[in-house]
């Protein structure tokens, strides 16, 4: 699909005098802005969770960067997998990013020992790959019938496992992931209504 | 810190069977399982999807506790009484 064709050309494309990889032709500049799209917010969430909130989107940058240069160059060695290669590549530039944290709290800590406060930092919990989809994601759940609320609420709200919402509802397991499905299916559904909905990534 | 490797590979029926998007959102696996978890969603769309939704309806829900009915109300509604304890749950055994 997208990264067959891209890895294709990736793996003829050859090197400048520098040993960078040559710029992307027009349909190469197309199938990367895709996989950039596609695998964005996978990115982001996964930095969000390991790094915070205020880093995320330029771990979801570097990642990228780090990829698409890496397919550009020929380094991956499964184009048509690409997805281990981003996971990957996005727990390496989380892990440089937590140590430079470290070397960065260690020196604040030693201007506050010395008597020099540090600045202030202010982040933002609801800046996160969701967050501009809260009001649409709300109207949509306004719709749901009180059941589909409930099982969501069960599951996305108070956090419980499928087993745990089975002996809530005093339903089998199988039955319980059936009402969730439906449920979510019904959610898109609204979400699509409005003409904005996220699509399958 | 980041675990140095992965310790399994998940596949989509355990992510159903289990509920694990919930419980990835809600931060009830551990370390080594949401590491695998989120590598799982990387390949997998229909996961992913699962995620985004549930974490659409996670945020929705705390940022304005009014505009989605209480989890008490609508347990009421549906004649059910809602579990103690529930919304205050730690790392699933």
């Amino acid at each position: 699909m997208l990264l067959t064709s891209l890895g294709g050309k990736a793996m003829t494309r050859s090197l400048d005098m520098a040993g960078r990889p040559d710029p992307p032709s027009g349909d190469c500049k197309e199938e990367e802005d895709a996989l950039s799209e596609r695998f964005r917010d996978r990115v982001r969430l996964f930095a969000f969770r390991w790094v915070g909130a205020e880093d995320s989107e330029d771990v979801a940058q570097e990642t990228l960067r780090r990829v698409i240069g890496a397919l550009r160059g020929g380094r991956i060695r499964n184009q048509t997998q690409p997805a281990a290669f981003i996971f990957q590549t996005a727990r390496h530039v989380c892990m440089e990013l937590r140590r430079a944290h470290g070397r960065e709290t260690r020196a604040l800590e030693r201007l506050e020992r010395e008597g020099i406060p540090a600045p202030v930092l202010n982040p933002n919990p609801l800046r996160g790959p969701v967050s501009d989809r809260l009001d649409l994601t709300t109207l949509a759940m306004r719709q749901l019938s009180l059941e589909d609320q409930h099982v969501l609420r069960l599951f996305y709200v108070d956090g419980w496992g499928n087993a745990e919402v089975a002996g809530e509802l005093g339903l089998s397991a199988a039955t319980t992931r059936v009402r969730k499905h439906r449920a979510l299916s019904r959610l898109r559904d609204e979400m699509a209504d409005d003409g904005s909905a996220p699509g399958n990534p | 810190m980041i675990p140095p490797r992965i310790p399994r590979i998940i596949a989509c029926r355990e992510v159903q069977d289990e509920g694990l998007d919930a419980l990835y959102l809600a931060g009830r696996l551990d370390a080594l399982e949401i590491l695998a978890f989120e590598q799982h969603c990387f390949r997998c769309s229909i996961c992913w999807s699962l995620v985004t939704h549930g974490a659409g309806i996670r945020a929705a829900s705390q940022a304005d506790h009014t505009d989605i009915p209480a989890r008490t109300a609508v347990a009421r509604a549906l004649g059910r009484s809602p579990a103690p304890g529930g919304g205050s749950v730690g790392k699933r055994s």
